[in-house]
């Protein structure tokens, strides 16, 4: 399980640097999340290295949402097809915002400070 | 599209056992030859959301997670459809029946973290069957090119 973290301002950044979100790592992916993510602050998941993701996978990344508690968001960024699949299919595009890419997402973080 | 009589004549087969990575290997190679066989992405996506369902439920629940037993996998290319038969020799369904289609509500507290599986696997196949035969689990369904896409 390979996770990164980079912090832009009050947005942080995670990257999931794999092939697959499945359930083979959904338990690492939410413990390591959440060491990354102790801090306050929105984050930004990057999902573009991911081109698979099952139930499991799905399941951990709103546990990853739900631990960082209220008032935090999430936005995921760089969903290929599959991911982009499962997410409609699931509805959880009505829950995430959801940007091409992490500029886009860091784009959209500045300006609604900027607004605020 | 008639029924899926997978037994008779299946393009792919896979003899493999129960293990933590058990279904990644197979989709793995089921990818290559579904690309091969020209699939399109949309009909290699569902393929695999829906393999990998079906794959972890029989590695996670049929046999409990334990490992080395085995899963039988026979795929049946019809060009711009796939026909799949799984079996496994673990426990049946719970009340012998397949779990529902519907996907669960999206509540803005407590967002469920399971429950999407099943749902998911219904949305994206069409003859979708469950039979308990011999102490054996046998699932059977079709997925068709431009389903739902």
């Amino acid at each position: 399980m390979n996770l990164t973290h980079s912090q832009h301002g009050d947005a942080a950044v995670v990257t999931i640097e794999e092939n697959r979100l499945d359930a083979a790592i959904a338990i690492q992916f939410k413990d390591e999340f959440r060491t990354l993510t102790a801090d306050d602050g929105d984050v930004i998941l990057d999902l573009s290295t991911v081109s698979f993701i099952d139930s499991s996978g799905l399941g951990a990344v709103v546990a990853a949402y739900k631990g960082l508690g209220q008032g935090r968001h999430m936005a995921l960024a760089g969903l290929q097809p599959a991911v982009e699949k499962v997410m409609t299919l699931t509805r959880m595009n009505t829950v995430f915002a959801i940007y091409p890419s992490v500029e886009g997402a860091l784009a959209a973080a500045a300006g609604s400070d900027a607004a605020e | 599209m008639t029924r899926s009589d997978t037994t008779l004549d299946p393009t792919w087969t896979y003899d493999f056992l129960s293990g933590p990575t058990a279904a990644r290997e197979v989709l793995d190679d089921l990818a290559a030859r579904s690309s091969a066989a020209n699939h399109s992405s949309g009909l290699q996506t569902d393929l695999q959301i829906v393999l990998a369902e079906v794959l972890n439920n029989v590695v996670e629940h049929a046999y409990g997670e334990i490992p080395g037993k085995p899963i039988q996998l026979a795929v049946t290319d019809r060009r711009d459809s796939v026909a799949v038969h799984v079996c496994d020799h673990g426990v049946s369904m719970p009340n012998g029946t397949l779990p529902g289609a519907s996907f669960p509500a999206l509540p803005a507290v407590d967002l469920p973290e399971g429950g999407f599986g099943w749902a998911m696997v219904h949305a994206m196949t069409s003859d979708l069957t469950y039979q308990r035969i011999d102490g054996q689990n046998h699932l059977t369904f079709c997925i068709e090119e431009g389903d739902e896409t």
